[in-house]
């Protein structure tokens, strides 16, 4: 059984481990190859803050909050680990800020601690006149994904620097099992409208006195086009921009000028900290994360792919939670084709 | 109008507060600071500078919540300012645990501090040996920042710095219209205070950026306190000792305590150990006293004993003491016993 991923990102790496940990004892020869342009520390989970908290609100996608949930839990279970500094995984608390009232947001009970913010602490950002304040957990993708890379490694995954066509160019050379991780260049595989960039630009600063995350929320400009603060394990993140439909790699000055100036608004302290460099990434978003399998004839025969792509600005928060979907997607496949030397009716 | 001489002996965390708040408030007073030590060499340069209080016996309540209450509104005015990163205030959030539950759960401060509330079961399930813990926000105020930025602000306002060890207060008297004693552990010595002892505590400053948030066990023993350049994990609470080299038992066991605690902390690095001499006493003493000398009677304002809440109560203390020395520059002093 030959597994081919299409994609190094968070997505990638993270369905590579899954489909591993669930199914290299079950079946007898189950090779699994990974196949990207682009790898850590170039990717799109490379650039991300790595803020653990999805989209305040899951417009009825409960699939999702579940795997946001899940997630968390699996990078909580992993703190007490003896790897969760070489994993990248911490936790951070912080504020959620919002110019005027809001419904209690999705991930209200996934997070540890949550709770409103007090008059005092909003004080403190004028501007704004509610908000939340919890614990929730850190995932740097550029530690997070040379770990995933390490772990698969050991574990004889193969990993091979190449940009894919197209489905059937691996299908022809041999896969049995597509996994379709490309992140927001998935419709160059197979056209996708509903899939867009979000590019985001961010500056990296060096401001060691921040220890909290700062996001707020303005529903007339939109998720992530409000400044955010969130402090790495080393850096600052200072951001945001989410220009739907913009392709465009190159770092902005007039969009680092508008970061800027938001960001110091919001925390008068940043003014002396040391300005590192800026990054640009275009989030895979789309309406919903596509997770499903897909048959694709080719002449007489057909192959199995299962899309994993589109998770917006929240892969690192969703990963986990899709890539056991993802595994558990794979394993409806191995069923039906009698592969497994057990049946279970689900994972 | 004559410029009303002031000295302020200690240039601490205390000292310099002091100082600020004369100097800033009284225009018609020209302070000076007189000490041996400066930053970085004062007992709270090697201090985490977290602001959590502890509940003194024999001073009012309404007293104790004031001088903390002043002393974190000041410093998160400054936190909430550009002058922050100069200043090394910055807010911190963390958990204090305790493994039997606390006859008050709720301390007087928790009202001076942010969103004080009790831990959730899922956040107290990291630590399995405790059963109740507080959540909250406060203020890191570290001293290696705060103390030249204090400096700087005395100079600003004309304020004079003596590196001199002061041993003989009835001989400065002479050439000055008041004192502020703000000289900590050593008053044992210059004021002959049998009440002022040291409470040795050692701590380790390990490499450990990941870390976020402080956990302080309630016991005073075991803390972890992230910072800006290091986190500072400790640590001890030796009465009378005054040895101030470092104690390898010590550094042993904080550092199984703090990676009970946090176990990440196995993968940090240790970057030094540092120890410093808390200035104990049953309660701080701010109160005014007189010298009588040469027919003149001089105010020394007292401001020392802050024990382990130097930084706690730093502002607060300084606001304290410039109230008494303002009140003896206008009242009459008691008459010279013969």
């Amino acid at each position: 059984m030959r597994v081919c991923i299409i994609g190094a990102g968070v997505i990638g790496l993270s369905t590579a481990q899954s489909i591993y940990q669930h199914f290299h004892s079950r079946i007898s020869s189950l090779t699994i190859e990974v196949y990207a342009d682009v790898f850590t520390p170039l990717t799109t989970s490379d650039g991300a803050a790595g803020l653990w908290q999805p989209y305040l609100y899951d417009k009825g996608n409960v699939q999702e909050t579940k795997w946001n949930k899940e997630t968390f839990d699996y990078l909580l279970s992993c703190l007490s680990s003896p790897d969760s500094v070489k994993m990248g995984i911490f936790l951070q608390s912080g504020y959620n800020l919002c110019p005027e009232p809001q419904p209690d947001p999705s991930f209200k009970d996934a997070v540890l601690g949550f709770r409103q913010l007090t008059k005092r602490e909003l004080d403190m950002f004028p501007g704004y006149s509610f908000g939340w304040f919890n614990t929730a957990l850190m995932i740097e993708g550029k530690t997070y994904l040379p770990w995933l890379m390490d772990w698969l490694r050991q574990r004889n995954v193969k990993f091979y620097q190449r940009k894919i066509g197209s489905f059937k160019e691996l299908a022809d050379s041999g896969a049995d099992v597509i996994i379709n991780c490309s992140g927001v260049r998935s419709g160059d595989l197979q056209p996708d409208p509903e899939l867009q960039p979000a590019r985001g630009q961010i500056i990296k600063v060096d401001a060691p006195w921040l220890k909290h995350w700062i996001l707020t929320h303005d529903s007339s400009s939109g998720v992530y086009n409000s400044p955010y603060i969130i402090p790495g394990s080393r850096l600052v993140t200072v951001g945001g921009v989410f220009q739907v439909g913009n392709w465009n790699l190159q770092n902005s000055s007039v969009d680092h000028k508008g970061i800027w100036e938001a960001a110091c608004k919001l925390e008068p302290s940043l003014q002396h900290a040391r300005i590192v460099e800026d990054w640009t990434g275009l989030r895979p978003a789309r309406s919903k994360v596509r997770l499903e399998r897909e048959t694709i004839q080719s002449g007489p025969t057909s192959f199995e792919v299962i899309h994993n792509y589109g998770h917006g600005g929240f892969g690192l928060t969703i990963h986990r939670g899709c890539a056991e979907e993802a595994a558990r997607l794979f394993g409806q496949i191995l069923e039906q084709k009698g592969l497994l030397a057990f049946s279970k009716s689900r994972l | 109008m004559k410029r009303v001489k002031v000295l302020v002996v200690g240039a601490g965390v205390v000292g310099l507060s002091t100082a600020v708040c004369v100097a800033e408030t009284l225009p018609y007073c020209s302070v000076t600071v007189i000490a041996e030590k400066f930053s970085p060499d004062t007992t709270g340069d090697g201090a985490a500078g977290i602001l959590l209080p502890k509940e003194f016996p024999d001073i009012p309540l309404e007293r104790q919540k004031r001088w903390f209450k002043e002393s974190f509104d000041h410093l998160l005015a400054i936190a909430d300012s550009p002058q922050a990163s100069d200043a090394g205030v910055y807010l911190s959030s963390g958990y204090h645990i305790f493994k039997d539950i606390p006859c008050d759960k709720k301390p007087f401060w928790s009202d001076f501090v942010l969103g004080f509330r009790y831990m959730t079961d899922r956040e107290m399930k990291r630590f399995p040996n405790y059963k109740f813990g507080q959540a909250f926000t406060t203020l890191k105020c570290e001293c290696l920042n705060y103390l030249p930025w204090l400096e700087k602000r005395l100079r600003a306002v004309g304020g004079q710095i003596i590196h001199e060890k002061v041993t003989d207060l009835q001989k400065l008297a002479l050439n000055y219209d008041a004192i502020m004693n703000c000289s900590g552990l050593s008053s044992r010595f210059l004021l002959k205070d049998e009440e002022v002892y040291p409470i040795r505590g050692q701590i380790l400053k390990v490499s450990a950026p990941w870390l976020k948030n402080f956990i302080r066990d309630g016991d005073g023993n075991t803390y972890i306190y992230p910072g800006i350049r290091y986190v500072s994990i400790g640590g001890t609470r030796q009465a009378d000792d005054w040895r101030l080299e470092v104690d390898k038992e010590d550094s042993k066991g904080i550092l199984e305590r703090c990676c009970r605690l946090e176990p990440s902390l196995r993968a940090a690095q240790v970057m030094g150990e540092w120890v410093g001499l808390r200035p104990g006493r049953a309660n701080p003493r701010v109160e005014r006293q007189y010298l009588h000398l040469q027919g003149r009677q001089v105010p020394v304002v007292h401001n020392y004993g802050h024990g382990g809440c130097g930084v706690t109560l730093s502002w607060g203390t300084a606001l304290d003491a410039l109230d008494l020395l303002r009140q003896s520059l206008f009242e009459k002093p008691p008459q010279a016993r013969l």
